[in-house]
């Protein structure tokens, strides 16, 4: 009996032969798209670009159609760029080269919701990242607005967005992160009776989407933080209201605390890597502080005062700083009062006015009194140039008529102000760490550079 | 027991030998398959100087396509759906790829995908599918000139028959333009266009009915027992002039074709191969009565535009006109009011309404008016006047629509087309009074 069990099963092995080369796998011939896809993103990155039309990728019951083929180099160049080789910059091609997605799929119109929404892009597992309407992206003119709804910025946005979670996965998202703003989350987030914009940035989440759930708000301040800006983001969190901005704050520090701790990513040079390749290759103007200055209701004013202590760290204009030592003595002379100059304030009442109020004591400096002098700004649509011109007082008040008495001492800077063409800019990156960036800004002579004011900016 | 035993033992024994694989088929199945794959390249790759293509949506019309397949599995197309597509030549790739049956995939964007682009604002229809139409589309056999596929979600043919030299030279000459504007231009100078068709001895006159938005052409004709019989096919513009896509048949007669001669003169074909020449009719062909129903294609006769007050069609005379235009002056001498349109509209099986919008500064106001309806061969009478049915202001609009409301009292009416001297002016309905037919309220039927 045993014996017959044993000799039953002798296998034939012949059909075990399978020729693989007669197998129907699906390919195309290739296309030159394909060699730079090759050359650029798959043989280094070991990730696998689909642009060719599979419903099976994607949602099969929806209509959605392919890309244009001239659309899939550049998508693909500023995936490359602003988000590969970004992290490969800050922390090695071995990190993201383990890490990426490993399969982009690209499809060229919009995949529409039932509930009359469309989604732009969505991934899985960490594995696979889908990217929609990318026929409608204009990579000639790019549109490089902060609040565009196709843009190459958006795009990056949700791959920046995407790829946290995969980190998240690596090294969960400390438990402290969640504490800030738990009992404000609201799984409900498209509701627009309960989660309106406004309400979402009240709590001190940076989109509506962050409201939903913790680990959903980790990856949006992220993204965020990455792709709109750290001058965007601050400009976000100090116009929401005082709780909002410390949490969205305490966020900041935690995710960058995150990067550094896990990951020994230095985030900071990471949101510069993005914002460069959005400059150079995109020519990004919304990084600039002319941009801000122009769209008015940025910062309020800065002040000039010798010794303050980023003098120190960041210089000064020797120009401006003779101009200025020429005031001090130019206003003790005036009566032979002795006054003393303070400071000298430039307020920016809104995009086409501005004050330059001088601070001053009098010789026992006992009292403190201000004179102010008003100007226009003028802004070249084209150049960006900038331009001031005296007003007359705006007011009677004894800051408008002290200046009657003491203006004098400002002549020199007056006419500084008034004959030069000057560029708004922030003070020079390599001196500034890149969070602080938004925050020093002044005018520079558009002929010499070196002769320049600037501050620290109020809010 | 025993027999048990040895049943056991014969199963043991005999259970595991394994024969050699026999094949349904002669060959294995990846082998058959690769061979299908083959044959529908090769098939598109056949004619040297490319296809001919329609193709049918679920959303809209058919639409006509050139198709030139290259082996490095680019695609070169024209296609009917506007004068760019059909003059500029799109290039995009395809493939072949197995999924049930051999498909044929558009895999990159070009004209066809338009049509089946989601995004209303691309080629129209509805938003989140567009025209209803596919890209994938599966192999379901092909002839010695031609490939029939059919759309993997939308199930509409999509059929390739081969293009002659001349055709790919028309194509690349941009005559397809010149196609499809020829119909445009036909169709705008020529109004109420109809055929003969003989049947059961007697010739009737056919309507024909051109749609270029929808794409679709039909044909509607006069019963003799008063009845209307009507066809519709989704039809494409070919490169020597238009294809239906599915059968327009009349009496025994199927319409196949059509095309514009050098004389300028529209012709259709039918199955037979037999030549029908588009006529005018100095009148629509149907009469209004036959159309005009509140569930009916028009069911309301509405002066409208083009400014504001709004003024009657031109090139019409009526004792109504002077009825009318003293109305609208009533309203501008009243606060500057300026009527925007009167509408005679059926609402139901029983009620009719009157329908005045006007503007009183920039809002606008509706006055409006209901009455019980009979209609009857083509006569309509109204009674139960009942005034300011949605709101107060036909009573308060009383003495602006004045003499008006007299002559809408004065029916019955019998309801007709109106012909104006102006050529441009069509699809005009009026009420005619039976007491005085030279006193009629007319404006365009909808």
């Amino acid at each position: 009996m045993l014996g017959l069990l044993l000799t039953t099963c002798t296998k034939d092995n012949e059909n075990l032969n399978v020729d693989l080369s007669t197998y129907n796998s699906d390919t195309y011939v290739p296309t030159p798209v394909d060699d730079w896809i090759w050359d650029n993103i798959t043989k280094p990155y070991n990730t696998e670009v689909v642009y060719r039309f599979n419903r099976n990728l994607t949602d099969v019951s929806k209509d959605i159609s392919p890309i244009r083929s001239e659309k899939v180099q550049p998508i693909m160049e500023a995936v490359l760029e602003g988000f590969i080789k970004a992290y490969a910059r800050v922390k090695g091609e071995a990190f993201i080269k383990t890490y990426t997605p490993k399969q982009f799929v690209l499809y060229g119109s919009a995949s529409y919701n039932t509930n009359g929404s469309i989604t732009l892009g969505t991934a899985e597992g960490g594995r696979k990242i889908v990217l929609y309407e990318l026929n409608g992206i204009d990579f000639d003119n790019p549109d490089m607005s902060l609040e565009g709804g196709n843009t190459v910025r958006r795009r990056l946005r949700t791959i920046h967005h995407e790829f946290t979670h995969i980190l998240n996965q690596i090294v969960a998202i400390p438990p402290d992160f969640e504490q800030i703003s738990k009992a404000d989350y609201e799984a409900d987030w498209t509701n627009n009776d309960i989660n309106p914009e406004s309400i979402s940035r009240s709590l001190g989440f940076i989109s509506r989407y962050a409201r939903s759930v913790y680990t959903e708000d980790f990856a949006e301040v992220t993204a965020h933080l990455l792709v709109q800006g750290q001058i965007w983001y601050d400009d976000y969190a100090r116009k929401s209201g005082v709780e909002a901005y410390r949490k969205l704050k305490l966020k900041e520090e935690m995710i960058v605390d995150y990067f550094k701790q896990y990951f020994d990513i230095d985030f900071r040079k990471l949101q510069e890597e993005v914002q460069k390749v959005f400059r150079e290759k995109y020519g990004d103007k919304t990084q600039t502080f002319e941009y801000w200055f122009s769209k008015g209701d940025y910062a309020k004013s800065f002040t000039h005062r010798p010794g303050l202590d980023y003098h120190n760290t960041y210089g000064v204009s020797p120009d401006f700083t003779a101009m200025y030592q020429r005031a001090v003595s130019s206003l003790a002379a005036i009566g032979n009062a002795g006054r003393v100059l303070d400071s000298i304030r430039f307020d920016f009442i809104d995009t086409e006015n501005m004050d330059m109020v001088m601070s001053y004591r009098n010789a026992a400096l006992s009292s403190f009194y201000y004179a102010a002098m008003a100007y226009q700004i003028n802004i070249d649509p084209n150049t960006k140039e900038v331009t001031f011109t005296r007003l007359p007082a705006r007011g009677t008040t004894t800051t408008w008529t002290n200046t009657n008495t003491v203006g004098s001492a400002l002549q020199e800077i007056n006419d500084y102000l008034t004959d030069n063409v000057f560029t708004a800019d922030w003070l020079p990156l390599e001196n500034v760490p890149h969070e602080q960036k938004g925050n020093y800004a002044g005018f520079y002579l558009k002929d010499n550079p070196d002769s320049y004011f600037y501050g620290r900016l109020v809010f | 027991m025993k027999k048990i035993y040895y049943l056991f033992c014969a199963m043991i024994t005999m259970s595991c030998s394994k024969n050699e694989t026999i094949n349904v088929f002669d060959e294995l199945p990846e082998e058959r398959i690769g061979k299908k794959l083959e044959e529908l390249q090769d098939k598109l790759l056949e004619s040297p100087y490319g296809w001919n293509a329609s193709l049918p949506t679920s959303g809209s019309g058919g639409y006509g396509f050139y198709m030139d397949f290259h082996e490095d599995q680019t695609i070169d197309m024209f296609a009917d759906l506007n004068v760019e597509t059909a003059g500029v030549k799109g290039t995009s790739t395809y493939r072949i790829k197995w999924v049930m049956y051999p498909t044929l995939l558009f895999d990159t964007y070009n004209y066809i995908t338009m049509l089946q682009d989601p995004a209303s604002g691309v080629y129209g229809g509805v938003s989140g599918s567009g025209l209803k139409s596919d890209i994938e589309f599966e192999y379901i056999r092909s002839t010695a000139d031609s490939i029939i596929l059919r759309g993997k979600k939308y199930e509409n043919e999509l059929i390739l028959t081969k293009a002659s030299q001349s055709d790919k030279q028309r194509f690349e000459e941009g005559k397809y333009v010149d196609i499809i504007e020829g119909f445009q231009d036909f169709f705008f100078e020529n109004k109420n266009n109809y055929i003969v068709i003989t049947k059961g001895g007697v010739d009737y006159k056919v309507g024909i009915i051109y749609n270029h938005s929808t794409k679709t052409f039909a044909y509607e004709t006069l019963e003799l027992n008063e009845s209307i019989s009507r066809g519709e096919s989704k039809f494409c513009y070919t490169i020597q002039g238009i294809g239906m896509l599915t059968d327009l048949t009349y009496a025994d007669v199927t319409l196949k074709r059509g095309q514009i001669k050098e004389n300028g003169g529209l012709y259709l074909y039918d199955s037979e191969g037999n030549e029908y020449e588009v006529f005018q009719n100095p009148n629509p062909l149907t009469p209004l009565k036959f159309l005009f129903n509140y569930n009916g294609t028009y069911k309301s006769i509405k002066i409208e535009g083009p400014d504001i007050p709004a003024s009657l069609p031109s090139g019409v005379t009526s004792s109504f006109n002077d009825i009318y235009n003293d109305m609208v002056a009533r309203f501008l001498s009243s606060s500057n009011r300026k009527v925007e349109s009167v509408e005679f509209v059926l609402i139901n099986s029983t009620t009719a309404k009157i329908n005045i919008w006007y503007y009183s500064g920039s809002s606008r106001f509706l006055a409006d008016a209901s009455f019980t309806y009979t209609y009857e061969n083509g006569i309509i009478t109204l009674s139960n006047y009942t005034p300011s049915v949605s709101n107060s202001n036909w009573n308060s609009r009383l003495l602006q629509i004045g003499d008006f409301i007299d002559w809408i009292m004065s029916g019955p009416f019998r309801i007709d087309w109106v012909i104006s001297y102006d050529p441009s002016v069509e699809g005009i309905g009026g009420l005619y009074r039976i007491d005085d037919p030279s006193s009629f309220f007319y404006g365009k039927a909808q």
